[in-house]
């Protein structure tokens, strides 16, 4: 591995790695998000007593910016919509013809953990039934020792049922408690690729500059193109030694046997994935992606002490390369699964860790101010643009949906009779209401293209089932408070506190 | 098919951001209360908001017709009034026609709660055992227990839904706030930026005897007219309607129901 002591700081985790001063700025970085947001609605609070008219007037400018914003949103889903459909559309093998894709590897590494055989066994059907040479794919299945026997013994019952399709298939074993790393995905895919080089890439004498890593959760069914569409992608990028590839996540595998909420839940957050597919600029990589060999070798692959892996593996590339790293957009999709548990309740629970486990993405702002902080070969330009662009969407994810649904109707119950004979105490709740209602219309927008996102209705459902996947946007408020606000601002505290999370595994249960 | 184009991109950002600027003051400028008028340009208004405890209410401004109360449409907000004074009227059939006169005043909104008293107000004769069937008839114990409350002295005053006071001072009868965190209802404010904290309710030549919040107003008793309903505002003009008038008569509240003391006879009023 290159000696990367220039860039010693690129595996900084938590304030508690480093020491002295750089200790102490780290650990304001951290404090930051959770300063912001508790900040904000503190403000609010303290205004909605003292000046209940400032704050009205924060809330109606909050409505309407959320209107303006939701029609500048839906504007790119739309889009990013239709350029899905064309991609899922094309033949991408066709197009790969006059390139050089012969020499393109795909390295596909799955984390396993406690799933079933028959989660693991329908990815891997993924694999084989894709339009792609399966000879030119190696798979890692990557068990956790801590797992116990009967997931080895799914994991080496996988490797003989598919392992001979691929042109090579390891299955490795991250071992438990290692020094330096803590519990989750991102140590046991860094794991998982430094096998891969061991096991597969130096005694294949494969260049590392022609393999393409694509890191899958174990739940992750890849679309037919999906490997051609990610070659053409590699091969026709600006500086494919620069970039890194998104696919858009679906969670499709299990969508007519989730729950309402499970869905509501599943759906904002392909459309939020699909928004940015068409904000490159604003774009991190985010579960299920794909980074070339040399760029992960040379940044010591992912992480192996954060939670948010997925994204901070972009950040890592970002300051490795002074700035010059991007995140290519694919505009094709992956199917994975919404996250249901047995008991709707269960559910709800689940799927409240897992949004507090993506929202603890907050934790990369610190990362990104030290970085930026050490590097000085990075422009300021892109500085202050990726610094802003995660400060106020991490701000926003927390503040904007307690201020519109909660604390900003705060000043019409203790603004005292002052502010309850006003105009604006009456006009608040009128004019907000205009202004969110009017924003509705993003939820059409979303139920339409949820609509027809959907892989076709088993016969065992009703039209009614269908009528629900409509109606079920309905939720959507409550969910943004309950499921987003609110696990959001619990992990911004925690950084806040240095309460530090620890990583989480969505739990996988049997598709019927 | 390419990706979204950053020019487009950035013509939407643009027109959205200029269109933001453009909507802002005038929404915020409306919340507060300002108003364009051909003729005036930019105007201060106010408004009303009379709230109807009953469906099928007519409400009515200066003589023009606002709506009619529904199950759930109890309230009435009219903005853009411009600054003076406006008289409210709300009707309904078996009910007393209920007037207020409301000051507008600029940026503030003058609320009221009509205060409806029905036409037939009934004292029905209690007693035990057996009666005529206009009387209504409870158990002894019941009766015994409702005689014994006017053994008791009334007390001199009592508290109402918001923390203020109903107080009988000189043989008048006042509703007053008790203390500053109280929070102040707009039956206190002869207009929307002037309140008092004291309301008459009896403040004639009449000795009031003892008084209570009953059905959204001040029930009381002098010792020359008998029993009477009154509504607690300092906004003219205060609906008063004779509960009981019969010189000597006296009440205690029991169990949420109004009884009547008159002689050795025991009335309930109904209708309230």
């Amino acid at each position: 591995m290159e000696n990367t002591s220039k860039y010693w700081y690129l595996h900084v985790g938590r304030a508690s790695d480093l020491s002295g001063r750089d200790r102490i700025i780290y650990r304001l970085f951290e404090m930051l998000p959770g300063f912001l947001s508790v900040g904000t609605l503190f403000l609010f609070v303290a205004l909605s007593f003292s000046r209940p008219d400032l704050a009205a007037y924060l809330t109606i400018i909050f409505s309407m910016y959320w209107l303006f914003r939701t029609i500048y949103l839906s504007i790119h889903l739309r889009y990013n919509f239709k350029r899905m459909r064309h991609n899922m559309a094309l033949d991408w093998n066709a197009r790969l013809k006059n390139l050089r894709y012969e020499e393109v590897v795909h390295l596909v590494i799955f984390p396993f953990y406690n799933e079933d055989y028959q989660v693991v066994a329908e990815s891997m059907n993924g694999l084989i039934k894709a339009a792609w040479d399966p000879k030119k794919i190696c798979v890692v299945l990557s068990a956790e020792a801590r797992a116990g026997v009967e997931q080895r013994r799914i994991a080496e019952r996988i490797k003989g049922e598919f392992g001979s399709k691929f042109l090579d298939f390891q299955v490795v074993l991250h071992p438990a408690d290692v020094p330096g790393e803590i519990i989750g995905k991102g140590s046991n895919i860094a794991f998982a690729a430094e096998e891969a080089r061991v096991r597969i890439l130096d005694p294949r004498k494969l260049s590392y500059e022609s393999v393409l890593v694509s890191a899958l959760d174990i739940d992750t069914v890849v679309y037919p193109q999906y490997f051609a569409c990610l070659t053409w992608y590699f091969l026709t990028a600006e500086n494919r030694s620069r970039s890194s590839f998104q696919p858009v996540p679906l969670y499709n595998n299990n969508i007519w046997t989730a729950p309402m909420l499970s869905r509501v839940m599943a759906y904002s957050s392909s459309f939020w994935q699909m928004i940015q597919q068409e904000r490159p600029e604003k774009l991190a990589t985010f579960s299920s992606h794909a980074v070339p060999f040399q760029q992960l070798y040379e940044v010591g692959y992912w992480q192996k002490n954060v939670v948010s892996e997925d994204s901070r593996i972009f950040w890592n590339l970002l300051a490795r390369y002074d700035g010059d790293y991007e995140v290519i957009p694919m505009a094709y999709p992956v199917s994975m699964d919404a996250n249901v548990a047995p008991t709707l309740l269960g559910t709800a629970k689940n799927i409240y860790k897992q949004h507090r486990r993506w929202t603890y993405g907050a934790e990369n702002i610190a990362y990104i101010l030290f970085t930026f902080m050490k590097n000085p070969r990075i422009p300021f330009a892109k500085k202050f643009h990726a610094a802003f662009v995660q400060i106020e969407g991490f701000w926003s994810l927390v503040t904007h949906p307690l201020v519109l649904f909660a604390v900003g109707w705060l000043p019409l119950l203790v603004g005292g009779r002052g502010f309850n004979a006003t105009v604006l105490s009456y006009n608040l709740p009128l004019i907000a209401k205009v202004f969110l209602t009017a924003s509705l219309f993003g939820l059409i927008v979303c139920a339409a293209i949820g609509m027809q996102l959907v892989p076709a209705r088993p016969s065992e459902y009703g039209r009614w089932r269908s009528l629900q996947l409509f109606f079920q946007w309905a939720l959507v408020p409550a969910t943004m408070v309950i499921f987003t606000s609110i696990p959001g601002l619990d992990a911004q505290i925690r950084l806040f506190f240095g309460r530090y999370l620890g990583f989480w595994v969505t739990p996988k249960i049997t598709r019927k | 098919m390419k990706p979204f184009p950053r020019s487009t991109r950035r013509m939407y950002l643009y027109g959205l951001i200029l269109l933001f600027l453009i909507c802002l003051p005038v929404a915020l400028f409306f919340a507060s209360g300002y108003n364009f008028r051909n003729g005036f340009g930019f105007i201060k208004t106010g408004g009303i908001f009379i709230s109807v405890p009953y469906a099928g209410a007519d409400v009515s401004i200066n003589g023009e017709a606002v709506g009619t109360s529904g199950i759930v449409k109890r309230g009435f907000y009219i903005d853009n009034l411009a600054p003076s004074s406006y008289e409210i009227l709300v009707t309904r059939e078996g009910l007393r026609p209920w007037h207020r006169t409301l000051v507008v005043e600029e940026n503030l909104v003058s609320d009221t709660r009509a205060f409806l008293i029905p036409n037939d107000i009934r004292a029905v004769l209690i007693s035990y055992g057996a009666g005529a069937s206009t009387t209504k008839v409870i158990s002894k114990s019941e009766y015994d227990l409702y005689k014994a409350a006017f053994y008791v002295k009334a007390a001199t005053s009592t508290r109402g839904a918001y923390g203020e006071s109903v107080f009988i001072e000189n043989g008048n009868v006042f509703v007053r706030l008790g203390d500053e965190s109280v929070l102040q209802t707009s039956n206190f404010c002869g207009r929307p930026s002037y309140c008092v904290k004291e309301i008459p309710i009896e403040n004639g030549a009449q000795k009031s005897l003892e008084a209570s919040f009953f059905g959204g107003g001040v029930v009381y008793a002098t010792k020359e007219e008998g029993v009477f309903l009154a509504e607690a505002d300092i906004r003219p003009t205060p609906s008063v309607s004779p509960v009981y008038p019969r010189r000597g008569a006296i009440f205690r509240i029991i169990d949420g129901k109004l009884i009547v003391k008159n002689g050795n006879k025991l009335y309930e009023i109904e209708g309230l």
